[in-house]
Parts: structure tokens; C-alpha cells; sequence
């Protein structure tokens, strides 16, 4: 399925790259293969985005929870042990 | 082991108690309008991107009006992504802009600029004009013709401000007309007194936004409001969107990187359609509007002269607002932040469309 997907997106930019005019100097690599190397890594560069601010996220919601209950804050005149 | 001597090397030296307590003390007012204090945060990071971009393009490019054309084609066609660097660098530097305005805007429209926070403002406004100027003099080094008209352009438009317009234009051009010593000076403005003078004034900035804390729109003094710390939720929430105009700053990259033209050839006829980049639209679109000659004075010194007027009241507006500076409401400076905030809009609409 996923192939399917990352196939059906390589298609797509394939062809609307090639509505567009070809440019002087070719400001992309021009092989397809280099093409669809670089749209893949985007897709996965996205993932990798979107799954390390879910984490982030997750952890922002975790640390609010432990303030709201106040396990953040310092007790004074806390004995220390060395 | 190692790392605990490190550390020990390190506590032994500075007090590291004293930054921890600063860190601990720092809150972050938590309300509606809360998303603006996220601007800044992602300025300084595309800041970060950029510097990191142009370091590594600065490696392999030639300021010289016989090669600097060739390199570029060179950095993006023969360097193993090389045509990434320079799309991140160039779109980096679009959004860095677009950004560097809605900051400023929402300042003004927030009257965040209001007392004690007039230093504030000045080094904002001042780092956005030399963040245009990054932009313009970046946009030379390319050495194409599109390049090569519009720096002719806005460095002949810097001509028409009364008085100094003439050693300005000569000052930027290192001559009388756009050529090969144009390009070494902007380069010189782009890789070194450019960031020497961003970086103390960022510096300048945050220092003062730490010595100032956060402002609170005016209509929110008084109430009680929630206080956050800024470690970590703040800064959470700063990664977060980091991360997410990161992604998209590299997909606009990918798909749309900058063209590059024809070398620029001096004595070639200007090619048609030439346009400024997005954020001097404004300024040309206000160009367009006078006529060549008003009561027998030149229509583009006049409208330089406006605009010139225009630049300086809005770095001044802070002393200007008596009222918002005594915590009262003031609808003439509603009003004129409004006016330039719809003014600029409109006129890079124009400029689009036009």
C-alpha cells in the first residue's frame, strides 16, 4: 500500500514537473531515479517531522500535567544528602 | 566518568546555579494573542538556517563579474546538493522576510512597542531593513540579468533621496553604474558587515527581551492572567513549530528551487518584466503611482522622499504614542498601524497581480 502511495506521488511530480518549462540550467538533479530518491526522502522527512512533534507534544502535555498536580515545584528546606 | 569530570571542570568555574535560577524564573504570559510571542523565536531559528546555508554556499562562491554566474550554476549542478543549499538559502531568506514583517506588524498593531520597550522596536525595525538588504544584496550575487536590472533599479532609486541620494548610490555601486565592483561590495555587505551587524543587534534584542520580559497587549493590563514557564512548555512549543516551517521551508525547496538566468551582460537592453522581489513590491508599486514630473520637481524624488518620511515615523512611532506609553488606549496610533499595515498588504498585492 505504502509503495502504492509513494508510486502514485512520484507519478504526480513526474508529470508536473514536465508541464513546466524545461529551465536552462537544470536546478534539480535531471535523472528520474535521482528525482523520485529526493521526492521519497521529502515524504520521509515529513514523517520524521510530524512524528517527532507528536512526541514533543506528548511530552508538552506531560509536563503540564505534572505542574498542574505541582510535582515541579521545589520544596523549601529540603534536607541535603550528599 | 569522563563527563563527570567535565562537568565538575566546568562547576568548579561558573556559577552554574545562577543560570538555573534564571532559567526557573522565567514565565511567559499565557493568553489569546500568545502566538505572537512565537515570531521572534522563529525568526532567530531561520536566522540560524540561513547563516548555516550561506556558510556552506560562501565556501565554493567567486565575487567576480567574469565567474560569480558560473559558480552558481556550478554550486547547484556539480555539488552534491548543492541546488538544496541554495533553495534553502533563497526560500529560507523569503520566509525569514515574510516572517520579519508579521513580527513588526503585530507589534505595531499590539502596541507592544509601547514604554519601556522603545529600544526594542528600533533594533526590530532595524534588523528588518537590513534583512531587506540581505535580500537585495544576496539577490546580486547571482550575476544574472534579472539581478543585474533590479539592483540597477533600487540602487537607482536610493539616488532619489534628497540630499544624500547621490553618495549613497555612488557608496553602493562603487561607481557610477552596476558593475563588477557593485558585486564585490554587496558581497562584502552580504557575508560580513551584514551578519556583524545582525548579530549585535539579535544579541541587542533578546538581551532586552530578557531585561523586559514578554509585552501584554493593552487591553489585557490589568487582567490576571495564567503565567507559563518558558522552560519547557514554551520552548516545547517553539521546537514544534520550528519543526513544522523547517518542513516546510525544505518541501517549497525541493519543488520550486530559484532559477538562475543569463549571466548579466552590462550593455544587454533590460529584459521585459522585470520585477523586484516580493518584499520591495510595496515600494514599486508606490513608484508607480507618481509621475514622472510633479510642479517641476521629479515624481520618483518626491515619492522617495515620502517614503523616506514614512520609514522614519514609523521607527519613531514608540515616542510619538504618549497615550499607549501611559497605559491608555490610543486610537490615532490604532489607526496608523492599521494604515501601514493595509498599505503594505495592498501595495505587494498589486505587485503580485500587476
Amino acid at each position: 500500500m505504502i509503495h502504492l502511495l509513494f508510486f502514485a506521488i512520484f507519478i504526480f511530480f513526474i508529470f508536473s514537473t514536465c508541464l513546466c518549462a524545461k529551465d536552462e540550467v537544470p536546478l534539480l538533479p535531471e535523472r528520474p531515479i535521482d528525482r523520485y530518491i529526493i521526492y521519497e526522502c521529502l515524504i520521509f522527512f515529513w514523517i520524521f517531522i510530524l512524528a517527532l512533534i507528536m512526541v514533543i507534544r506528548m511530552k508538552l502535555k506531560e509536563t503540564e500535567r505534572l505542574q498542574q498536580m505541582g510535582f515541579d515545584e521545589e520544596e523549601e528546606d529540603v534536607p541535603f544528602i550528599d | 566518568m569522563r563527563f563527570q569530570r567535565v562537568k565538575k571542570w566546568v562547576l568548579e568555574r561558573y556559577d552554574s546555579e545562577a543560570l538555573r535560577g534564571l532559567i526557573k524564573k522565567k514565565y511567559v504570559p499565557s493568553h489569546k494573542y500568545e502566538i505572537f510571542y512565537y515570531m521572534g523565536g522563529l525568526a532567530l531559528f531561520l536566522f540560524f538556517i540561513q547563516f548555516l546555508t550561506g556558510f556552506a554556499l560562501a565556501l565554493y562562491y567567486v565575487p567576480h563579474p567574469e565567474q560569480a554566474n558560473k559558480y552558481v550554476v556550478d554550486i547547484v549542478t556539480k555539488l552534491n546538493f548543492g541546488w538544496l543549499f541554495r533553495s534553502l538559502h533563497h526560500w529560507g531568506a523569503q520566509i525569514l522576510i515574510g516572517v520579519l514583517f508579521f513580527h513588526c506588524f503585530s507589534t505595531l498593531l499590539l502596541k507592544s512597542y509601547r514604554k519601556p520597550r522603545e529600544l526594542l522596536w528600533i533594533t526590530g525595525t532595524i534588523l528588518l531593513g537590513i534583512s531587506i538588504f540581505f535580500g537585495l544584496s544576496g539577490y546580486l550575487l547571482v550575476w544574472d540579468e534579472r539581478a543585474f536590472a533590479a539592483v540597477r533599479v533600487a540602487t537607482g532609486g536610493a539616488g532619489s533621496i534628497p540630499i544624500i541620494g547621490q553618495y549613497l548610490k555612488a557608496f553602493l555601486r562603487g561607481g557610477n553604474d552596476v558593475t563588477g565592483e557593485t558585486l564585490a561590495r554587496f558581497y562584502a555587505f552580504h557575508v560580513s558587515i551584514l551578519p556583524f551587524l545582525t548579530m549585535i543587534l539579535i544579541s541587542l534584542h533578546v538581551l532586552l527581551v530578557q531585561y523586559h520580559g514578554l509585552s501584554v497587549p493593552l487591553f489585557l493590563e490589568g487582567e490576571k492572567l495564567r503565567k507559563v514557564p518558558f522552560f519547557p512548555n514554551v520552548l516545547y512549543k517553539d521546537f514544534m513549530i520550528w519543526l513544522f516551517v523547517l518542513g516546510v521551508l525544505v518541501t517549497i525547496s525541493v519543488l520550486a528551487p530559484p532559477e538562475i538566468g543569463k549571466k548579466a551582460d552590462p550593455y544587454a537592453p533590460t529584459p521585459e518584466g522585470i520585477k523586484p522581489e516580493w518584499y520591495f513590491y510595496f515600494l514599486f508599486q508606490t513608484l508607480k503611482f507618481f509621475p514622472g514630473e510633479i510642479f517641476g520637481l521629479s515624481g520618483e524624488t518626491i515619492a522617495v522622499s515620502l517614503i523616506t518620511l514614512a520609514a522614519i515615523f514609523f521607527l519613531a512611532i514608540p515616542f510619538f504614542d504618549r497615550k499607549s506609553s501611559r497605559g491608555e488606549k490610543s486610537r490615532t496610533f490604532t489607526w496608523v498601524g492599521v494604515c501601514y499595515t493595509v498599505y503594505f498588504l495592498v501595495m505587494t498585492f498589486l505587485g503580485f497581480v500587476t
